[in-house]
């Protein structure tokens, strides 16, 4: 192992992974490409030169490409955004650690508190991968009421964990 | 909503994330993006919490905390799985009183016994498995706390243990395949064989103690293997093998196809109960058991996001997930008959005409059909004689074809 290569990457890796399921939004595929990237990371890590970039922005450039590759296999349907854009969004996925363990924790306890109705959409989106159509079929709901519904969900955790977070910021 | 956040913000946000979104749609959301940094700071967090609800809910309900939507579908019970069941709760008791952590659950079971305290436990799908717990024979399980699944060939020894929070597995003898979900950092799994250890971050890989030496495959991702005699690390990629007893410690490129093939598993339905006629099968939810016993496959492996077989399944919108199968391959469902004649509607394409779709059940042919080139379309059938009682369907194509559903209803 290189003891080296482990810390400096576990430090990062929450970010990373942020950054690439914000780009890669199916989380098996975000996943593997993690992996991918990783596997990127650990096989050039003897070529990388600490003096003349941060670990951060070079395992954040690897996985840029890494991540335009895998869209350009797969290319039919996924969205690429423009470099600016994903630069934007690159900056807004630094997350340290402990804020990631915070977060999750959070995330946990606003579920706990959460409507059994409106957890249950997100038992059937997340944990038996039931798909929107499939979750609409079964609350005899519309496909956009159901998209809309979900996305509010993830808001509601989202201002939820943001209020157990950082308690006065929303 | 914000005022700075338009109005169609939300419905483009969860057809992104649900991979539905369209080109057009993905520019609308791209200008959105890019107007308001709000917006980008909402789209950042939301994907936070999507990456990482499936965990938490997992987590929530492993520990009671919450409680899964009950189905509405009937129980189905017959006399294996009322054994099984009491054998269960019997193991289940034990296991309470024993007051070890529970840390995996059986899957399924060709043939296995497991010691624990010097006693030999019964074990059936759903046994609960504790750390120390010594497995000898073939089984599957599962890890609690991760998607992590371990299946072990005939004749293995494993002894699973924790330490510092983390997996490791203690192989004695035998064949072990571990599909090894994405590992918490630091708490890496770590398989131990009397030669080798082998650390995984997340991976697919297959270790067997031969003669006096132990051979790593993988399958996906990457393994550090360090071998006991020298101290001696290699790292061994997807699609490469090591062997313990080497001169020099290489990677080589002995990995073969049949991978799995030494992993027989007992034929189950794909959810509990076996699917009941009058109904529709979805063709992803085929028998749980792997390659030769529930599905053939003679292509290579395909990712799949619902399924981790070799049979390759995607998506699409407004049909949901579609199974590609090709020539002289099948699947098989576990199906419980009301009992009578059914008509069968099924949805299905074929990638040239007439291509031969077969439906065996119980080793005997059922109907075939013909399927059409071109979209996605139901042809049906009538009349099919299915006795009342649970009964193996195959189906099997002359070419390759897409399958979405197969659908029974009762003949009037």
């Amino acid at each position: 192992m290189k003891p080296e290569f482990i810390n400096q990457y576990t430090v990062i890796q929450p970010s990373l992974q942020s950054f690439i399921v914000s780009q890669v939004p199916n989380l098996s595929d975000a996943e593997d490409l993690l992996q991918e990237v990783a596997l990127v990371l650990w096989n050039k890590f003897e070529n990388f030169d600490s003096e003349k970039a941060q670990f951060r922005t070079w395992a954040f450039g690897v996985a840029k490409y890494e991540i335009l590759n895998h869209k350009r296999k797969h290319a039919r349907g996924k969205v690429i955004f423009n470099e600016t854009l994903v630069e934007t969004i690159s900056a807004h996925c630094q997350v340290t650690f402990e804020e990631d363990c915070h977060q999750k924790d959070a995330l946990k306890s606003c579920l706990k508190e959460m409507s059994d109705e409106n957890r249950d959409i997100l038992v059937y989106y997340y944990f038996q991968k039931t798909s929107c159509e499939g979750i609409a079929e079964k609350l005899k709901r519309k496909l956009a009421a159901v998209y809309t519904q979900l996305h509010r969900l993830r808001d509601v955790l989202r201002r939820c964990i943001n209020t157990k977070t950082s308690p006065g910021v929303e | 909503m914000s005022d700075n956040i338009p109005a169609e913000f939300e419905q483009l946000c969860s057809k992104y994330i649900e991979g539905t979104i369209s080109l057009e749609e993905g520019k609308q959301l791209e200008q959105i993006l890019e107007s308001s940094e709000e917006c980008v700071k909402v789209f950042v967090q939301n994907t936070r919490v999507h990456m990482n609800t499936n965990e938490a809910l997992k987590e929530l309900i492993q520990t009671g905390e919450i409680e899964v939507p009950k189905p509405s579908k009937k129980k189905y019970f017959n006399t294996w799985l009322a054994v099984a069941a009491s054998l269960a709760i019997a193991a289940g008791l034990y296991f309470v009183t024993s007051g070890k952590a529970k840390i995996a659950q059986v899957t399924s079971v060709v043939e296995a016994t497991i010691m624990r305290n010097g006693k030999s436990i019964p074990v059936t799908t759903d046994t609960m498995i504790q750390a120390d717990d010594e497995i000898n024979g073939a089984l599957t399980f599962k890890y609690l706390t991760e998607e992590t699944t371990v299946e072990l060939a005939k004749d293995s020894k494993l002894i699973l243990k924790v330490q510092e929070e983390a997996q490791r597995l203690y192989l004695d003898q035998g064949t072990l395949l571990a599909n090894v979900a994405k590992q918490k950092t630091g708490k890496n799994l770590i398989i131990y064989t009397p030669h080798a250890e082998s650390t995984v971050l997340g991976t697919i890989l297959k270790i067997s103690i031969e003669e006096n030496h132990t051979r790593l495959d993988v399958e996906e991702g990457l393994v550090s293997f360090t071998r006991k005699s020298d101290g001696k690390e290699i790292k061994i990629k997807e699609g490469y093998s090591t062997f313990s007893n080497a001169k020099v410690l290489v990677p080589e490129s002995t990995f073969t196809a049949d991978f799995h093939s030494d992993l027989p598993l007992m034929q189950t339905p794909y959810f509990s109960d076996p699917a009941n006629i009058p109904g529709r099968i979805e063709a992803e939810n085929f028998d749980l058991g792997g390659l030769g016993v529930a599905y053939q496959a003679s292509s290579a492996k395909s990712k799949n996001i619902y399924r981790k077989e070799n049979i390759k399944i995607t998506s699409i919108n407004g049909e949901g997930n579609l199974v590609h199968l090709n020539k002289d391959e099948w699947l098989e469902y576990t199906l419980k008959s009301s009992g009578g004649d059914f008509n069968l509607n099924l949805r299905t394409s074929g990638l040239q005409n007439d291509i031969q779709l077969t439906l065996i059940l119980d080793g005997k042919v059922l109907t075939t059909l013909s399927v059409p080139q071109g979209k996605l379309q139901s042809l049906n059938t009538k009349d099919l004689s299915i006795p009342e009682g649970v009964h193996i369907l195959q189906v099997k194509t002359s070419d390759s074809i897409i399958l979405n559903w197969l659908e029974f209803t009762k003949s009037k």
